[in-house]
């Protein structure tokens, strides 16, 4: 249930608080999310972003690029029912997977590491909020990167400040190279059609999507 | 035999830092030094690109400012150009710094510093984050996420985009203010506003309370204070000339020419950091430490020139006296600046000219070199172009607030440090936790980007390393 906005000078403290606990409300008939990730000056590293800018808006589709993830965001989660989340994954070499896993994802661990062949991975579940530290406290909210959260962490916040966040998959591809310029590296490129088929299957299949409602 | 503290990295500041205090054969500290230990080296990536891709390039220097570098270059190539753009497209482009500030200073206040106010210093780092806030004033982080998203939202509908829009260009910008847009801002103003009310209403009594003690001694110190000011002395965010006061309240310079700042500013360079020091050059690096940013901003205006903001700031002025030297006074300075923000936004977007379809102009290359001038979120920003008779670029210099405030940042960790730490340290004492905690949220008291400064892309454990001056680590403490 919407809230109703105060008519001028009725912005009493309670109608604030009344109008703050519900996200802006966006247009009928928007139900998933594309998050794109990365700095496309940066290579590889803006893969996130570019593929989410390529995708064709409308038709309960809204798409979101950003260098990383801010807090406002989970406002606009708070408004769909799936999400994806669109990133680029420093590739490490094989021992050092689970600790180069572990700060990118704001320490915590995916379900899998992605793996040498692109799949769209669940996104953890959420515990209920409550006044001690939630569950995901461990989440690491600035994913060691300031200014940035983690996708696990916006979930989290999306639950806690509005009571509801969509299911949620990422699809991490593996970058190399991160060195100034707008190209990306041939061993990425040679990822990016299978990449754009999870992708598109993911917006076509809508509810057909396992993995639950809401958190 | 004198020893080194190290905290590296910091954590909730973009980009990539350590700090390492210094302490003499005592132990007593003696220095601090604030580490940049990337380089992204954006002003070489620029060079050869034709200067009419700046605003494009520099806007991608960062995705929490990119507004500020867009207006800079749009600005120098205004210069480039030799054009006095229309009266529209000026007014436009201050809409859009205005919403830029706003959104920044609310990710800033009330998601990156906020818990350490509500939550206080002793708090676990696990704790003392957002998730936190949420917990202890779910309230106070939804009003910093819709200040948010009401600055960014216009910025939005005037770009298109919320980051990285190429709407400001150099002549102008692309299009004016749409009907649509108009109609948003006017019925999304009074929630934004009373939002911002509850913000201050929730902080002051903080300060009154259990946060005196640090606006003793976070950044509390004489410095020079650099911001723009519009030629009536009020405060200005993209238009005015620059203005330099000393603490006591002395201007030792007003209507500075930003063509001429390589006169009246020089940037020292140590081996142990990219990010370079800037500092006032009559005076020196030592005396010639100046802040930039929110806090500097009100410092160097005598009015903002808006009802409710200008009463802001005589509360400011009242709690700290004409010049404010502490620099955990940025904190209320951010919310002084949205409420401003939200007033002149409150009265620029009915100004009908904002409508008006001549919003650009064009020309040809008239000079080789120009520099522009912004105020950023975080202070004033400078970008100078030379370009060859092709308008390609033969080099740039990019002064950005968080080097401006480099100086500031070294000496506010010292203080801090030393209230922590008053007396020597002994050989083999504990790093203690609050040491890490103040230092921190010191730092954070100026929301340093080093994506700017720098471009650095950092991950940001924390660690910190007690040194001897010899190089052997004495102690290490670290988290994350």
């Amino acid at each position: 249930m919407r809230v109703q906005r105060p008519g001028p000078g009725g912005w009493t403290p309670g109608a604030v608080q009344a109008c703050l606990a519900q996200p802006w409300a966006r247009g009928p008939g928007t139900s998933s999310l594309v998050i794109g990730i990365g700095n496309p000056l940066r290579g590889d590293d803006g893969i996130g972003w570019r593929l989410a800018a390529q995708l064709p808006v409308g038709s309960g589709l809204v798409v979101r690029c950003c260098q990383q993830l801010t807090p406002e965001l989970a406002a606009e989660l708070a408004l769909v029912e799936r999400a994806l989340f669109l990133d680029a994954w420093l590739e490490p070499a094989p021992e050092h997977q689970a600790a180069r896993a572990d700060r990118r994802l704001g320490g915590v661990q995916p379900q899998s590491l992605p793996p040498h062949r692109l799949q769209l991975t669940q996104i953890g579940a959420l515990g209920e909020p409550g006044p001690s530290m939630p569950v995901w406290a461990g989440a690491a909210p600035w994913g060691g990167a300031s200014h940035g959260l983690s996708p696990l962490a916006l979930l989290a916040l999306s639950q806690a400040l509005y009571g509801q966040a969509p299911r949620a998959q990422q699809l991490l591809l593996p970058a190399r190279g991160f060195g100034h310029g707008d190209g990306i590296s041939p061993a990425l490129a040679g990822r990016l059609v299978e990449a754009r088929r999870l992708i598109g299957a993911w917006i076509t299949a809508g509810s057909a999507l396992q993995g639950g409602g809401r958190a | 035999m004198s020893r080194t503290v190290m905290i590296d990295p910091v954590t909730r500041i973009e980009g990539h830092a350590k700090i390492s205090l210094h302490l003499d054969d005592g132990g007593r500290l003696i220095d601090a030094r604030f580490h940049v230990v990337e380089y992204r080296g954006f002003e070489k990536f620029c060079e050869g690109h034709p200067f009419t891709e700046m605003a494009g390039i520099t806007a991608r220097i960062c995705g929490i400012c990119p507004v500020s570098h867009l207006l800079a270059a749009a600005k120098t190539g205004d210069k480039l150009l030799g054009l006095t753009i229309p009266p529209a497209a000026q007014k436009l482009r201050r809409l859009l710094n205005l919403a830029q500030i706003c959104q920044s200073h609310a990710l800033s206040f009330f998601h990156l510093s906020s818990p350490d106010f509500l939550l206080g210093w002793e708090c676990e780092p696990a704790r003392r984050n957002l998730f936190g806030l949420m917990a202890a004033d779910p309230d106070l982080a939804r009003a910093g996420i819709r200040l948010r998203q009401f600055g960014q939202q216009i910025l939005e509908l005037l770009g298109g985009r919320k980051i990285h829009s190429a709407w400001a260009v150099p002549g102008g910008v692309r299009s004016p203010l749409s009907d649509d847009a108009k109609a948003w801002i006017l019925e999304r103003l009074p929630e934004a506003r009373a939002t911002a009310r509850l913000a201050l209403d929730r902080f002051k009594p903080l300060l009154d309370g259990p946060l005196q003690r640090e606006q003793q001694v976070f950044g509390q110190f004489p410095s020079l204070f650099m911001g723009l000011v519009g030629p009536d002395g009020c405060w200005d965010c993209i238009d005015g000339q620059l203005r330099l006061i000393a603490s006591d309240g002395t201007v030792l310079a007003d209507q500075l020419e930003e063509d001429a700042y390589a006169s009246f500013l020089a940037e020292a360079v140590e081996d142990w950091s990219y990010l370079k020091f800037p500092y006032y050059k009559p005076l020196g690096p030592a005396a010639g430490m100046y802040r930039v940013g929110p806090l500097a901003r009100l410092n160097v205006c005598d009015r903002i020139g808006t009802a409710w903001a200008d009463a802001e700031l005589a509360d400011l002025r009242a709690r700290h006296g004409r010049v404010v030297t502490s620099s955990f006074a940025y904190h209320q300075a951010r919310l002084v600046e949205i409420v401003a923000c939200l007033e002149a936004i409150e009265q620029l977007v009915v100004d009908p000219q904002l409508q008006e379809r001549r919003v650009r102009l064009r020309g040809s290359l008239q000079c080789h070199s120009a520099v522009g001038v912004s105020e950023a979120p975080r202070g004033t920003l400078f970008h100078h172009y030379q370009v060859d008779d092709n308008g390609l670029i033969t080099r740039v210099n990019l002064i950005i607030a968080t080097g401006q405030n480099n100086l500031a940042m070294n000496r506010t960790v010292l203080q801090i440090a030393r209230e922590v730490i008053p007396g020597p340290v002994a050989a083999g004492a504990e790093i203690p936790e609050a040491l890490l905690n103040r230092v921190e949220a010191g730092i954070r008291c100026y929301d340093p980007c080093l994506s700017c400064s720098t471009h650095a892309a950092g991950q940001m454990p924390l660690r910190l390393q007690l040194v001897a001056a010899d190089g052997q680590l004495l102690a290490e403490r670290s988290r994350g």
